[in-house]
């Protein structure tokens, strides 16, 4: 069922097409949000806290509204305040064109970095610390494309910017992932 | 190529590509360590704020498998017994003109008491599921809900 249909369905009084919305975003919610936090305990709070909030915004939502977008917006911020909050150091910094002329340099893929082709697991942690040293903004592109399954529109939405800083954002991003695990290649 | 992937044109190709790889490689939260839904915590905060009736997933109650039952097979019985008239009558006249005709027939017909038996499924279905709501996610839950819509598409229709 759709998430529209859902909330029509909650708005008539049926209660239980509230817990299938909550069922059927659990997994990239939650999963966003363990990724953003990288703690468990705080993953959970902030799952609570988000479907608190969005609750709360239910009875303004229009269906023409996306509902991913208004689920993971409330998600972010409370990510970015949790973080704030936790003197987690962020940082919106982003790279310049000097940095970015260091690119020549680079593998020409990802799957051509030799760090890239090791075993599954460590590639997984590799690819963790490669996306928590992103500036925010890039990371939270990272983590809503490839955790929420989002299309860059969506997450354009979500961060409340165009689709025309979103998709740079995406392409540093990529290209820092990239470096990392190039970096680490050389380093070890 | 994941559905992801479906808007990864829009990057250069290179881009695109690595982001295909990245894609194939993400690994979800498995799902034993997922939350289960909302605390009893938050449940109480929303009772305090006055958001949300919301009924948490739970295991199946026997109860609730046996309504599932009694809604299916109240819908079967029901619509048994809208089939029922159409094929005699099909069958009575034995050609497929006269059949086509009966059914054109029918088809006139049948909105307004498919929609009265479909209502009257619904009450059923509304006076059983009210016994014991229990928290419970199931099956017939959402088969009132498809009844529902079902009604309103004959409605319109």
């Amino acid at each position: 069922m759709t998430d529209a249909e859902l909330i029509r369905a909650w708005r008539a009084g049926h209660g239980w097409a509230l817990a299938r919305l909550i069922e059927q975003w659990r997994r990239p919610l939650y999963g966003y949000l363990l990724k953003h936090t990288g703690q468990q305990a705080d993953a959970e709070d902030l799952f609570q806290d988000t479907w608190v909030k969005v609750m709360g915004a239910l009875p303004r939502y229009e269906e023409r509204d996306h509902f991913k977008s208004l689920l993971f917006t409330v998600a972010s911020r409370l990510a970015i305040d949790h973080a704030r909050a936790r003197n987690r150091r962020l940082h919106f910094y982003e790279e310049d064109d000097g940095e970015q002329a260091l690119d020549e340099r680079l593998p020409a893929s990802l799957e051509s970095c030799p760090e890239w082709r090791l075993a599954e697991g460590r590639r997984e942690d590799l690819l963790h610390e490669a996306i928590d040293q992103l500036p925010e903004t890039q990371r939270v592109v990272v983590l809503l494309r490839l955790e929420a399954g989002m299309s860059f529109q969506e997450i354009a939405d979500v961060q409340g910017a165009p689709i025309g800083t979103v998709l740079p954002r995406m392409h540093r991003a990529v290209k820092s992932i990239r470096r990392y695990f190039s970096a680490r290649g050389h380093h070890e | 190529m994941s559905e992801l992937g479906k808007d990864s044109e829009a990057l250069p190709r290179d881009l695109g590509q690595d982001l295909e790889v990245l894609e194939a490689a993400w690994r979800p939260v498995p799902e034993a360590e997922l939350p289960t839904g909302l605390t009893s915590r938050t449940l109480a905060r929303l009772r305090q704020e006055g958001v949300a009736d919301y009924q948490p997933r739970s295991s199946r109650s026997a109860r609730w498998s046996a309504m599932a039952g009694v809604a299916a097979a109240l819908l079967l019985v029901s619509l048994g017994t809208l089939l029922e008239p159409r094929e005699m009558q099909g069958s009575l006249h034995g050609s497929s003109w006269a059949d086509g005709l009966v059914v054109e027939e029918e088809f006139d017909s049948m909105p307004q008491e498919v929609a009265a038996r479909l209502e009257r499924v619904q009450q059923l279905l509304a006076e059983d599921l009210s016994v014991d709501l229990d928290g419970n996610l199931t099956e017939a839950d959402e088969l009132r809900l498809h009844m529902e819509n079902l009604s309103q598409e004959l409605e319109a229709f």
